[in-house]
């Protein structure tokens, strides 16, 4: 079910919202909690039911295999066989439905073999429930998830929000709050501050993001030759539509969460404002850089072995990064890019480069802006097309950017730059103590807005871009 | 509780407020061809002034150019009307235009570009565009209607109308006095796309005009749609009922590799158009070559002729009507 649609937003989360408070009230917080799986489950199986045996087993196996490395019975080398083996389920799951095509493809190619293997459909969330559940069992094996019991283990996982495309949460920011009693009570500032992320994050992705698609489609999905101003229409409109579109996808889901009482960790902080790629880091998909700092740089040895280990380590891990995202050389090459420029940003400040801030915030974002290209387009031959058309300015098409043809699009993309420069992060909106009738009243209208939107023939439902993740 | 008390206050304004804002902005500037709504004027300020049985020529803009109702009046005998405008428009547009203005004893004649027998009923970005602007007023806007054209309308276009100035067009004097003018004159200089190239008979009949798009094109490849047989099944039960009479015919096409009525092969496709709306009970009248013209007569689009090309069409037209009664 997408968050963008009529079903989710009329019927299942007022729906699944209502019984939960009413079984807390009248039932009891167990059965609330089961509600909630069981509404978490059925929002998973909503794209088809295919794929639901794959995530219960997941589940099973991971709490029984957590349960045994949290419990004191097993000895250090059994505890460790024990990890390995949940690590290695989970990995190999990850592997073959994400990246065994691509392995295969690669082989017959560089080896002139032909092993043939079906096209193998994507578990939907299953990059992001596989970090999860690899997060807890690290975690158990350090004895840092004692006391979890099965129902609040099968929620951290399902729970619906932050089911399909995160944030990535971690268990220890997110099991306390099913087993506080709070939670389990209505909650009428928490629904109000939810239902104002919630509307602004379909804002962002109904009226912004699904706009600058088109813009898109034009540059990288087209055949023959590209104007200069299309190609930097293209580039841009896709920094713009990916940062809106996954933003607002991770509004709804905290907006939705709050409702629940339960609070996600942000996951953008106006991450266009970085004044250098680090920053940058910090500031987008901070739940995934998170979790690659905790579980594969510092497993790697972080910067605990000298100066050319650490930016091997850093390297390394941005590589793991744009693989996550999916089986294609394209990621790899993102992923390396972005490697590159993490080591260079560390050289630079260990020699104390500096350089003034709106040339650094220049040049940090020209430099996403460039990954993000190689990022969308489906082959190497696409980007240098994009590339070649962005570089190619004498062919003065540039200067036609406010021609009638043009005007729009160039209009929204300034319109893009106000907004991720100047503008508030959606929860610091609502959350703005002085302003609630004021952020009432605009998210109100940013739903009602939305809604119409959507109905929209022109417009119909598109899915978030990270759910191809 | 107050929070959101007002959220949900908001959002229900908000809902009641955009269509009706939607519905005011109707009719103000949009980007569309607002020429056509001064020469829809002037047509249809003819047409509601003919009082004797008239003719009435409804299509796209393969007859507002290259059509020459003058002769034709002189060759049939009774005054004849060109409400053709826009082959962009719907195929519903140029029925509800022949249905409002036909009287008994009318005939309607539609030399429909061959891409109409394969409308769908689906509304185009264009048509929105147009008819949420100019087209407004011309546009008998049920409740079914209004939701349809709102829905595949877009924030942007409600923003632009509801923002922008109304419609800029010249006094309805002015354009009449214009068209009246230029019916003395004959074929005309081109004057843009405007009623200022256009005469009261409502034809634009030029000697020249600068050529844009003279490309090869196929016109159609014989595809007809249950839906524009059973729209013009529908308009001719309707003009029956009303004592007036239907009479389809080709529209004026370029020879060219990809379109020549000379090859047997364009000729079974036009044949299969021809067939199935002989099974639908709608005949055409005329044969398509004779509508068939050089690229040297076409103006500035593959559509249009010039008025040399234009007197040898109402030529052939006038004589199969004869034949046809």
């Amino acid at each position: 079910m997408l968050f963008n649609s009529y079903e989710y937003l009329l019927l299942f989360l007022p729906t699944t919202a209502a019984i939960f408070f009413l079984l807390n009230r009248f039932v009891s917080t167990t059965v609330a909690k089961l509600w909630l799986v069981a509404a978490s489950l059925a929002f998973y199986s909503w794209w088809g039911l295919a794929y639901l045996p794959l995530i219960i087993i997941s589940i099973l196996v991971n709490y029984g295999v957590g349960t045994a490395l949290g419990s004191s019975y097993l000895a250090p080398f059994s505890r460790k066989a024990v990890l390995a083996a949940g690590l290695a389920f989970n990995i190999v799951l990850l592997g073959y439905f994400k990246y065994a095509n691509f392995v295969v493809d690669n082989t017959n190619s560089l080896a002139g073999t032909s092993f043939h293997l079906d096209r193998i459909v994507l578990p939907l969330a299953i990059s992001f429930f596989t970090f999860q559940k690899i997060a807890y069992l690290i975690d158990s094996y350090h004895r840092k998830t004692v006391g979890y019991n099965f129902l609040s283990y099968a929620l951290f996982v399902t729970f619906f929000p932050q089911l399909i495309a995160g944030p990535i949460v971690h268990h220890r920011e997110i099991v306390p709050q099913f087993s506080d009693p709070k939670a389990a009570l209505l909650h009428v500032g928490n629904i109000a501050t939810g239902l104002c992320i919630l509307s602004i994050g379909l804002f962002k992705k109904v009226m912004i993001a699904d706009t600058f698609a088109g813009y898109v489609s034009t540059g990288f999905d087209t055949e023959g030759a590209l104007q200069c101003v299309d190609a930097w229409a293209a580039s841009l409109s896709y920094s713009f539509q990916l940062y809106f579109d996954f933003s607002g996808y991770t509004d709804m889901a905290i907006g939705s969460a709050l409702i629940f009482n339960i609070r996600l960790p942000i996951n953008f902080n106006s991450p266009y404002q970085a004044t250098d790629i680090q920053d940058f880091w910090r500031r987008w998909h901070i739940t995934l850089s998170r979790f690659l700092r905790d579980y594969v740089y510092i497993p790697l040895g972080g910067n605990r072995s000298g100066e050319l280990s650490t930016y091997l380590n850093l390297f390394l891990t941005f590589l793991v990064g744009g693989l996550w995202h999916g089986a294609s050389w394209m990621f790899v090459i993102w992923g390396g890019m972005h490697g590159v420029a993490i080591v260079c940003h560390r050289v630079w400040s260990r020699y104390g480069g500096q350089m003034p801030a709106a040339l650094a915030w220049f040049v940090t974002f020209s430099f996403v802006n460039l990954t993000w290209i190689f990022f969308r387009a489906k082959d190497l031959n696409s980007a240098k097309r994009v590339l070649a058309s962005m570089i190619n300015v004498l062919d003065g098409s540039l200067l036609k950017m406010f021609d009638i043809q043009q005007r729009h699009a160039t209009l929204l993309i300034g319109l893009g730059f106000v907004i991720v420069l100047f503008a508030k992060t959606t929860v610091e909106f609502c959350t703005e103590a002085r302003n609630l009738e004021r952020t009432s009243v605009v998210s109100g209208a940013a739903l009602a807005i939305s809604l119409i939107a959507m109905s929209f023939v022109t417009a119909g439902v598109s899915e978030f871009l990270y759910f191809n993740f | 509780m107050s929070q959101i008390s007002l959220f949900l206050k908001s959002a229900v304004l908000t809902t009641v407020l955009v269509p009706l804002l939607w519905v005011l902005s109707l009719g103000r500037y949009e980007r569309a061809e607002h020429w056509l709504s001064d020469v829809y004027f002037a047509k249809l300020y003819r047409a509601a002034h003919i009082t004797e049985p008239k003719t009435i020529i409804v299509s796209g803009s393969n007859s507002l150019f290259g059509f020459d109702s003058k002769t034709l009046e002189d060759k049939i005998g009774r005054p004849v009307v060109n409400l053709a405008g826009h082959a962009g428009l719907s195929l519903d547009f140029h029925i509800k235009m022949a249905e409002k203005f036909a009287k008994p004893g009318d005939l309607i004649v539609m030399p429909l570009e061959l891409s109409y027998y394969a409308a769908r009923p689906d509304l185009t970005a264009w048509q929105v565009a147009n008819m949420s602007s100019w087209g407004a007023k011309y546009m008998d806007w049920s409740p079914g209607i209004l939701l349809n054209f709102f829905r595949n309308s877009s924030f942007t276009s409600i923003l632009t109308r509801t923002l922008i100035r109304r419609i800029p067009g010249d006094a309805e004097s002015k354009v009449l006095a214009t068209v009246d003018a230029n019916t003395a004159i004959g074929a005309l200089d081109w004057h843009g796309y405007s009623y200022k190239s256009m005469n009261s008979r409502g034809d634009i009949l030029l000697k020249w005009a600068p050529p844009m798009a003279i490309a090869d094109q196929p016109y159609t490849y014989g595809f007809t749609s249950d839906f524009a047989i059973q729209r013009l099944q529908s308009l001719q039960a309707n003009l029956i009922e009303h004592g007036a009479m239907l009479r389809l015919t080709w529209p004026a096409t370029m020879r060219n590799r990809l379109f020549d009525l000379s090859r047997e092969k364009d000729q079974s496709i036009v044949q299969s158009i021809k067939d199935r709306l002989t099974v639908a009970g709608l005949s055409i009248i005329c044969d398509p070559q004779t509508f068939q013209f050089e690229r040297q007569f076409f103006l500035e689009t593959n559509m249009h002729i010039n008025a040399e090309a234009a007197e040898r069409r109402m030529e052939a037209l006038g004589v199969c009507m004869s034949d046809s009664g």
